[in-house]
């Protein structure tokens, strides 16, 4: 069995791979510990007032099992009318919205017992959610899309790590480009739990919602216009189950892709060289790249590599994160090895996954895989086209599309691109394009 | 004239265990050391019986008043005398005696198949073997430096080449044991030198698999290429060790042969199978890059290759809905 023969080296790799993501997220939680040690130095404003005043707008979220009443997530909200509306991150009960028959969602107040709440609306690609609590507010924020300078000082109100309600000093650092969804870069110490807290003004205005962390003062919040325009799509009134939202996430997800995956991505793209080939480079100004170089130590080989992807990171579920296109270029060139050697090599580029690790079995199918060898421009390649369904979300798909050249016994370029979160059509749309995009000089 | 018979004391499973020719009579039969045929059963009377030849000629078999009597074994009876009849089997205690005449028919010899395949002269002639064993090691070794393009010391690849040779040594040795406690033949050096050829030629096959699995897009074919493969190698590595060791008929080797290949491809099969079925989140393709030469890759247009893709969606739209109602 050829796949098996190699499956040791793969189950390896793995192993390299999950250890080196341990190491990474334990120094996120080694760097936010340092961060949180050396917390902004006080200002001249009174934060005790601020948090003596608003306080009360704030309540926990939480997500519970239904049989056994026990916390599954827990995050924050704050109420944005007299009615008991609030607003929290979509992440937050995103839980309940995939198995409504299994958990619950609840909020709770300063003091007081956990009240159950429901579901009215949701943007998942702002991870926002509009609730409502079973009893009105007795204090709220009035949402208006308030556009803050870069500079201003910000207060961030959470439930960090469980702990009780704590504030945070930061500074509106302006919004992050790079991404469709232009959130605010907080420079601040946000903390898991304070997800779906405001981030105001000294003098109460709402100016985003914390939604993750970076790590070392790196924060982010989705700006208040956001949950504005959520409160006006939704039916605030005359719910009291939450609906079904299977179909809301779908077609979100859907027309996130229309709209910042257009068809002519890859043709409209940039192009880089490597090697006598020129390739798909930087596609548009949301995609970010970067290059590196390898030579072996024995000088066997040395490879180039060059990798464009987008910041898009829609949260689905616990397990399921898309939204993100990959594109990436191996050249691998050889002087030492001869032909059969080499070859071998080659194929651990080809073989090499790099695409989405998130995904479940209850959310994804496994990938189908069809492989070509295909003429094109004069050179030869062998393409492989893989494809997995959302089983939840009818008509979304993960795609990948490889080509390997052929026919050169020093030189191979393995070329990669990952789509996660699109139509099956749109996917074989820009692997042709892709595969039209590469040309080779001689 | 001089009567002769031989008495024959049978194990339970009806095997002779000790033959006796008795040709004067009267002869008695018991336990005790006395008697002119001694049977070693508790429930046999130190004289339990006696043979005596009576006036008119023939031979009697009587009881000696014994504590658990003359049994006929067919039909099942107790019997004081009994006139000896050519093949007449009795019992006495647990024992059973079959008593035969001189003029007894014997069935005429079985061919000894075992005999039969002594081994043409190559297979023994140690030179031969040695060359052999020497042909198929470098060739191994040359497959493990080509097959890694790491750094590797030569010392990495003799290693490797002792390996393998000591595993191929373990292998012969099991069959070479066996040869010997079934056909009291050892053989080593050609089953040793048979497995390194025959291990040598199924690289040659698994080797042409890969090429032709990365040619030809992996499908049905080249899996039942791989099964026909493997069941083909392991089919004649039973066949020949069993040629070599020497057992069974030409159809009891081609049937175990058979049965070993079909087992392993099954086990194989369901095990691929398996890992077939279950969920991954990354894709990993069957087939590894091979350098051939341009005209060999029967390229096709791109439109070619995209235009069968929608069929894909088909089945995952499938797999998606099936999973979902489970």
């Amino acid at each position: 069995m050829t796949q098996q023969r190699f499956r040791w080296y793969g189950r390896f790799r793995k192993t390299i791979r999950f250890l080196s993501l341990f190491l990474l997220i334990s120094a996120l939680f080694a760097a936010q510990g340092q961060a949180a040690a050396k917390a902004p130095a006080p200002s001249g404003l009174d934060t005790r007032a601020i948090f003596e005043r608003y306080a009360d707008r704030i309540v926990k979220v939480q997500v519970v099992e239904s049989k056994s009443g026990a916390e599954s997530i827990i995050g924050t909200g704050f109420f944005v009318s007299q009615k008991g509306h609030l607003i929290t991150n979509y992440h937050v009960v995103s839980k309940y919205i995939q198995f409504p028959e299994r958990y619950k969602v609840q909020v709770l107040g300063r003091t007081g017992e956990p009240r159950d709440a429901v579901i009215l609306g949701i943007d998942v690609l702002s991870d926002l959610a509009v609730l409502k609590d079973s009893v009105p507010a007795d204090a709220y924020f009035s949402l208006t899309a308030a556009d803050l300078p870069q500079g201003t000082h910000l207060f961030s109100l959470g439930h960090p790590r469980n702990i009780s309600l704590s504030i945070v000093e930061g500074t509106h650092n302006g919004y992050f480009k790079q991404s469709s969804l232009k959130q605010i870069h907080f420079t601040g110490s946000l903390n898991p739990g304070m997800s779906g807290g405001p981030a105001i003004t000294a003098s109460g205005v709402v100016a985003g919602i914390n939604v993750t962390t970076a790590g070392n003062q790196v924060g982010f919040l989705v700006p208040v216009s956001k949950a504005v325009d959520l409160l006006s799509k939704t039916r605030l009134n005359g719910n009291t189950t939450s609906p079904d939202f299977t179909e809301a996430v779908r077609s979100q997800v859907l027309k996130f892709q229309e709209s910042t995956v257009p068809d002519d991505l890859i043709k409209s793209g940039k192009t880089v060289r490597l090697g006598n080939y020129d390739l798909p480079g930087q596609l548009s100004t949301l995609f970010e790249c970067n290059a590196d170089s390898y030579v072996e130590p024995h000088k066997l080989y040395e490879t180039v590599t060059h990798a464009c992807s987008n910041k898009e990171d829609i949260y689905i579920s616990n397990s399921l994160r898309t939204g993100s296109i990959k594109i990436q270029h191996q050249l691998i060139t050889t002087d030492k090895l001869n032909q059969y050697r080499f070859y071998n090599l080659y194929s651990e580029f080809f073989k090499s996954y790099g695409g989405p690790w998130s995904g479940s079995e209850e959310e994804l199918t496994k990938y189908e895989c069809r492989a070509g060898t295909v003429e094109h421009n004069g050179a030869i390649f062998k393409t492989l086209f893989c494809a997995r369904a959302y089983k939840k979300l009818p008509g979304v798909y993960d795609v990948a599309f490889k080509a390997a050249a052929l026919g050169d016994r020093k030189q191979g370029l393995v070329t990669s691109l990952y789509l996660t979160g699109v139509s099956f059509e749109k996917g074989m749309l820009l692997s042709r394009d892709y595969l039209e995009k590469i040309s080779w000089k001689k | 004239m001089e009567k002769i018979v031989f008495i024959e004391i049978l194990d339970r499973w009806g095997r002779v265990q000790e033959r006796v020719r008795v040709d004067s009579f009267p002869a008695t039969i018991g336990r005790a050391y006395s008697n002119r045929v001694i049977i070693d059963d508790k429930h046999v009377d130190p004289g339990h019986a006696r043979i005596s030849l009576a006036e008119d000629g023939v031979l009697y078999l009587e009881d000696l008043n014994s504590v658990n009597g003359l049994h006929l074994v067919k039909p099942a009876s107790r019997v004081d005398r009994i006139a000896v009849s050519p093949d007449l089997r009795v019992r006495i205690g647990q024992t059973v005696l079959r008593l035969r005449f001189e003029d007894q028919e014997v069935a005429p010899a079985v061919v000894d198949r075992t005999a039969e395949d002594e081994l043409p002269a190559f297979a023994t002639n140690p030179f031969l073997l040695g060359a052999s064993l020497l042909v198929g090691m470098a060739w191994f070794v040359l497959l493990s430096y080509l097959g890694s393009p790491r750094y590797t010391e030569l010392a990495d690849i003799l290693i490797k080449g002792v390996t393998t040779l000591l595993a191929f040594c373990a292998w012969a040795g099991l069959w070479s044991f066996a040869s010997r406690l079934l056909a009291q033949r050892f053989r080593y050096l050609t089953h040793l030198s048979f497995a390194v050829a025959l291990g040598a030629v199924f690289m040659v096959f698994a080797i042409s698999h890969d090429y032709l699995e990365f040619v030809v897009s992996p499908g049905p074919m080249t899996i039942a290429a791989e099964f026909a493969i493997i069941g083909a190698g392991l089919f004649f590595l039973v066949y020949g060790h069993l040629a070599i060791l020497p057992a069974l008929s030409k159809r009891g080797k081609i049937v175990s042969s058979a049965i070993a290949a079909v087992l392993v491809c099954a086990f194989l099969g369901t095990s691929a199978y398996s890992d077939h079925r279950k969920f991954s989140t990354e894709f990993k393709p069957q087939f590894s890059l091979k350098p051939v030469s341009k005209k060999w890759l029967f390229a096709k247009k791109p439109e070619k290759f995209f235009s069968a893709l929608p069929a894909m969606k088909v089945k995952l739209d499938e797999a998606a809905k099936k999973k979902l109602a489970d």
